[in-house]
């Protein structure tokens, strides 16, 4: 039997190389290559639209490539689709669920549906109500429970089969702020029994849960790397961002007359954000900034704002492509 | 296996609907008036029959073919309110992803979805119909022989019914079009049977596709071999399209 692979040291549960898709004429994924070791959490990061979805149900083996070869625990996802399917659990965008059904009967189906041997079904059923902590729910039907109890559903259906790996599309879309908590340390619990991929477009989640980050953009594969790597690769330089109460239009000239200090821009929310090259100016900003009414101030260059520089410059680079 | 699975839960979840059980009651009724109807006329027609010391109607003639006629008409006409939800739900709630991301092939849920309707169906016919061999019972020798073709003639309606039902319900989310469309395509291969009698191309036509030319045959005790052909190609023709349009899913 086929496994995930060892490549060196890790063994490796995903590969993708130079994955496509295109819908009609609009390429959705565009030449992306990564790989996944097993036991790793990886977090997809892009704007709406930008492929994160198409990749994740090609890898489910839920959606056929146009080119590329990707490939989980060493099948092909198009040649070995079955096999693949063995052994993914698989939350879409939208939980697949039976709204008719209670939560026991529908993991039961589930669980038949991923091949769990009857002797332990039972089983399997009950610990993933566990693990989701659904038991006090177990006998409800699944439509008159909470947009939250429906995610984790969600989640139980995918890891009801103990498979080696979860594919989990925006996991805490659409729940308010209590359930996202509840989710988020559900994610953590999955971690280090299961390799586990996810997708967001909330940066905190990926902070909060991932151990690496691809950031995708417009189908391109724009930056990976963990929180570290993305801040060099992108050459991050010392950031400070500031909250001021009375902010003029003298404030970004101000600012950038303090020495050292490269460049400053306000951004959307109104906080100005100063860029001090190498240098870590944050006493001298500061001092500078108090006439404005400083009401705090700190470090910028967080993964925000690394996703929105990757993301912007893949915008730049894909109009240089359109435009040569 | 995994179509027994599926299969299962369709069965259930029928069995848990309120709707279900309102089509199903309707249903029974209806063919339970026309029997009442039927039954009354045969009474009739032979009380007159020996009345006069003409022979009647026997009891093939007289009970078995007008009700196994009248049950396809309702069969037909029942059928795409069953069946209209079987896939076409699924892809409008997203539950499809379940079963598509499962190691399940297409064919697998196809065959399960039709078989827990034939479960269904079965089981609404096996129990809410069992006063008709009754009934029969009561006029003494009822032949076995044109009951049991007769039986063999709804079953393989059903099949067929089911499996056009299948069909709409994998080629639109919205169930009503589905529903519309498996009736177009029933009560259009009903009505072609009527042409049957026009010379020509159109009559052969009419002839070798008419549903009811097909069917009445086994109300009358007549098991032919191009009809049992006939519903078993409808049925494996539609249930073919409808995994080619559940593959379509996992791969568009």
């Amino acid at each position: 039997m086929m496994g995930p692979h060892s490549t060196g040291m890790t063994l490796v549960m995903i590969e993708v190389e130079d994955l496509s898709k295109r819908y009609g004429t609009t390429l959705a994924v565009h030449g992306i290559s990564f790989q996944v070791a097993e036991g790793e959490v990886l977090g997809f990061l892009g704007p709406n639209g930008a492929g994160k979805t198409t990749t994740m149900r090609i890898l489910a083996g839920s959606l056929g490539a146009t080119s590329g070869t990707a490939r989980v625990a060493g099948f092909d996802v198009a040649a070995s689709s079955r096999e693949v399917r063995r052994r993914i659990g698989y939350l879409p965008e939208r939980p697949p669920l039976y709204t008719a059904m209670t939560v026991r009967s529908y993991l039961d189906f589930a669980a038949r549906l991923r091949a769990v041997p009857a002797a332990r079904r039972s089983a399997a059923v009950e610990q993933a109500m566990e693990r989701t902590a659904l038991g006090e729910v177990r006998g409800r039907v699944i439509g008159h429970l909470s947009r939250g109890f429906q995610q984790r559903v969600g989640i139980a259906q995918a890891l009801v089969h103990n498979p080696p790996l979860l594919i989990l599309d925006e996991p805490t879309s659409g729940l308010d702020p209590a359930q996202v908590a509840e989710i988020r340390t559900l994610l953590g619990e999955l971690r280090g029994h299961h390799t586990v991929v996810l997708s967001t477009h909330i940066l905190s989640e990926v902070a909060a849960s991932c151990d690496r980050v691809l950031i995708i953009a417009g189908g391109r594969l724009v930056a990976s790397g963990t929180e570290e790597d993305l801040r060099s690769s992108l050459g991050a330089t010392h950031r400070i961002q500031l909250l001021l109460s009375r902010a003029d239009e003298g404030t970004a000239e101000g600012l950038g007359a303090v020495p050292g200090v490269d460049h400053v821009t306000q951004n959307p929310d109104g906080t100005y954000l100063v860029s001090t090259g190498s240098e870590d100016l944050r006493e001298q900003v500061n001092a500078a900034a108090a006439p404005w009414g400083l009401l705090e101030s700190r470090p910028g260059a967080g993964l925000e704002e690394l996703y929105l520089q990757a993301v912007s410059n893949a915008e730049v680079n894909s109009e240089r492509e359109d435009a040569s | 296996m995994m179509i027994l699975h599926v299969a299962r839960r369709e069965l259930l979840q029928y069995l848990r609907s309120p709707f279900a059980y309102l089509v199903s009651a309707a249903f029974l009724f209806i063919a339970g008036v026309f029997f009442a109807l039927i039954l009354d006329n045969f009474v009739q027609f032979s009380s007159q029959g020996a009345m006069y010391g003409q022979g009647g109607l026997s009891l093939t003639q007289g009970l078995i073919e007008p009700f196994s006629s009248t049950l396809g008409l309702l069969l037909v006409l029942f059928l795409p309110i069953l069946t209209m939800r079987v896939l076409s739900e699924e892809q409008r709630t997203g539950s499809m992803a379940l079963l598509l991301s499962s190691p399940i092939s297409s064919l697998e849920i196809v065959l399960g979805k039709w078989l827990g309707l034939m479960a269904l169906l079965l089981l609404l016919m096996g129990v809410g119909l069992a006063y008709v061999p009754a009934v029969l019972m009561l006029f003494g020798e009822a032949p076995l022989a044109p009951q049991l073709s007769a039986l063999l003639g709804v079953v393989l309606l059903a099949a067929a019914g089911s499996a056009v039902g299948v069909m709409a319900s994998s080629l639109s989310s919205r169930q009503i079009v589905a529903a519309v469309l498996a009736w177009l395509l029933l009560l259009g291969s009903w009505i072609l049977s009527f042409l049957d009698s026009v010379e020509g191309a159109i009559g052969e036509v009419g002839g070798a596709i008419g549903l009811i030319l097909h069917y009445e045959s086994f109300g009358r005790a007549l098991i032919r071999s191009n009809d049992l052909s006939y519903f078993v190609i409808v049925t494996a023709f539609c249930l073919f399209v409808a995994q080619q349009r559940v593959e379509s899913h996992r791969w568009s």
